[in-house]
């Protein structure tokens, strides 16, 4: 069985690559960001996974970015980003897990007035010990 | 030499079958909406301590509900919002919702409709990582075995 932190370093090894490190000055978080941080993260969690044959999650990859002018979403950022995550996740079939892009790119604003851009995956891996048979 | 004399047509024939699929249809529906409302039941048991949301105003947790369309209808018996005694509010939002869902996807085929009817619902689900209806949908087809079996 996959626990979160397993399907988080999965995806987490995706992403976790010069192309798109190189488009960012933060770093890429499992979980959550350091919260004194105002640089351009990412983060990966997991919204839910089930213990079923085939291991299904739901991951949120959160793209943050400090607002322009104060207000505005750095679209032009989230845009690019978004963009890099979802061609390195998107229909990615490895040895023990696979991943598809499910919303390719949302922008949120929370309730401090800082904006975020999500890009969720479905996750599904296959459990070779399922039930410890 | 005999004859024999079939005591049916073949419209009866063609009638029988498509009432024998429609049974059958009817059926799966059925088993569709009780496994439906399993997931229903486990989202809204689902609390902020096991990875779901908390309770302010219980509209968010009212308005998770599921309903069954089939041939074009909506029956009252398979509409499952129960009442939690409170978030009224959220749980007529939700039945609104998943009706307004249920009149654009129609297609004549039986369609599950399960829903958490409050905008905020993927928001929280989104940014905050709290378990709304995600984590149990993804239980339907192992609850819908059971249901069947």
């Amino acid at each position: 069985m996959k626990t979160a932190f397993d399907i988080v370093q999965d995806v987490r090894s995706l992403i976790n690559v010069s192309e798109l490190l190189n488009q960012i000055d933060g770093q890429i978080y499992p979980f959550v960001k350091p919260s004194n941080s105002t640089k351009q993260d990412i983060t990966v969690s997991v919204l839910s996974a089930n213990n079923e044959q085939i291991q299904e999650a739901t991951v949120n990859i959160r793209i943050h970015s400090p607002n322009l002018n104060g207000s505005l979403p750095d679209s032009e950022h989230y845009d690019k980003i978004s963009k890099i995550i979802c061609t390195l996740t998107d229909a990615q079939y490895r040895e023990f897990f696979h991943t598809e892009v499910f919303e390719p790119g949302r922008v949120y604003r929370d309730e401090n007035g800082k904006h975020v851009c999500l890009v969720q995956l479905d996750y599904y891996s296959i459990q070779s010990n399922y039930k410890n048979i | 030499m005999f004859s024999i004399t079939p005591g049916f047509s073949q419209g009866d024939l063609a009638k029988w079958i498509n009432e024998d699929v429609d049974a059958i249809i009817y059926d799966m529906g059925e088993a569709m909406f009780k496994a439906g409302c399993k997931v229903v039941d486990l989202a809204r048991a689902k609390t902020k301590a096991e990875g779901g949301f908390g309770n302010i105003t219980w509209n968010l947790r009212g308005s998770i509900g599921c309903l069954l369309l089939i041939n074009h209808r909506i029956p009252d018996e398979f509409i499952y919002f129960p009442s939690l005694g409170k978030g009224e509010e959220g749980r007529q939002k939700g039945i609104d919702y998943a009706r307004e869902i249920a009149l654009l996807v129609d297609d004549g085929d039986p369609l599950l409709i399960i829903v958490a009817g409050e905008e905020y619902a993927g928001y929280v689900q989104d940014m905050h990582d709290y378990d709304v209806i995600d984590g149990s949908t993804k239980l339907f087809d192992s609850l819908l075995k059971k249901v069947v079996s």
